[in-house]
């Protein structure tokens, strides 16, 4: 009986599940060397402007007023 | 004759190891050797996982990007498809995660068997959504051990977890789905 349910349970998910081909239609080499090189280290931000960045906003945290000196030397 | 045989076999192994211990270094032309070897094999494992060919491909990337990004982690003297295929099954779970549980009924859609009357349309897209709420662990193993009959081995293999444990799994779904079917009122 349990068996019997479970086929059931197995055919209609085998008719529900939408069918696919398991086979490639195509190279995916080229997207893979697009993707290395966007993501290689060279093209991300370098910690050091992350750095600069972070003492930029504790600056203008700590010290609302200075805003208007960078503005004034921007 | 069996002598030059096994000589081959022994170069052959020996080349392919020595692709390995380059990819490791993090050589891009043996990583790209093992791309278009192994690429069909990683591709077709995730699409009988998330049942969508475009995004099997965008998961296939993202399995190779990973597997790059390790490679410093990777023994030479293992197999490289069945790390790949672990990975891969990994991200197509990650993926399943993202997946939106809610399927939209459509009289039209596609389906793996021919239906032909609304009653039949409208159990298969019960089962699909019920089959949708359960976790994608589940959803993973039910599929390859279920729809695709893939051998429990090669299941256990690709998870990282014992024969038994995909056993439970595909249990757990069958039961998990039996009750939300009852719940939408079909009798499965």
């Amino acid at each position: 009986m349990k068996e019997t349910n479970d086929a059931r349970v197995k055919s209609l998910l085998k008719q529900a599940l939408r069918p696919v081909s398991p086979e490639l239609q195509r190279d995916l080499w080229p997207q893979m060397l697009r993707h290395i090189d966007e993501r290689s280290p060279g093209k991300t931000v370098p910690w050091f402007d992350w750095a600069l960045l972070a003492i930029l906003v504790i600056s203008i945290l700590a010290f609302p007023h200075s805003i208007l000196v960078l503005l004034y030397h921007l | 004759m069996m002598a030059a045989q096994t000589e081959a076999r022994t170069q052959f192994s020996t080349a392919e190891i020595e692709t390995l211990k380059r990819f490791a270094a993090g050589d891009l032309s043996a990583f790209e050797m093992l791309f278009r070897q192994h690429q069909a094999q990683v591709y077709g494992w995730i699409v009988r996982v998330v049942r969508d060919t475009g995004a099997a491909e965008d998961l296939t990337i993202e399995t190779f990007w990973r597997i790059y990004r390790a490679r410093e982690r990777f023994d030479p003297e293992r197999s490289f498809g069945a790390w790949a295929r672990r990975i891969a099954t990994n991200v197509a779970i990650d993926h399943l995660k993202t997946v939106p549980q809610e399927v939209s009924y459509s009289a039209e859609a596609v389906r793996a068997v021919e239906v032909d009357s609304d009653l039949q349309q409208h159990i298969c897209w019960q089962t699909e959504r019920a089959f949708r709420q359960l976790p994608a662990k589940l959803q993973a193993v039910a599929k390859l051990a279920l729809v695709d009959e893939r051998p429990y081995e090669e299941i256990s293999e690709s998870l990282g977890i014992s024969v038994g444990a995909v056993k439970s799994r595909v249990f757990r779904a069958v039961r998990l789905l039996r009750k939300k079917l009852k719940q939408s009122g079909i009798e499965p």
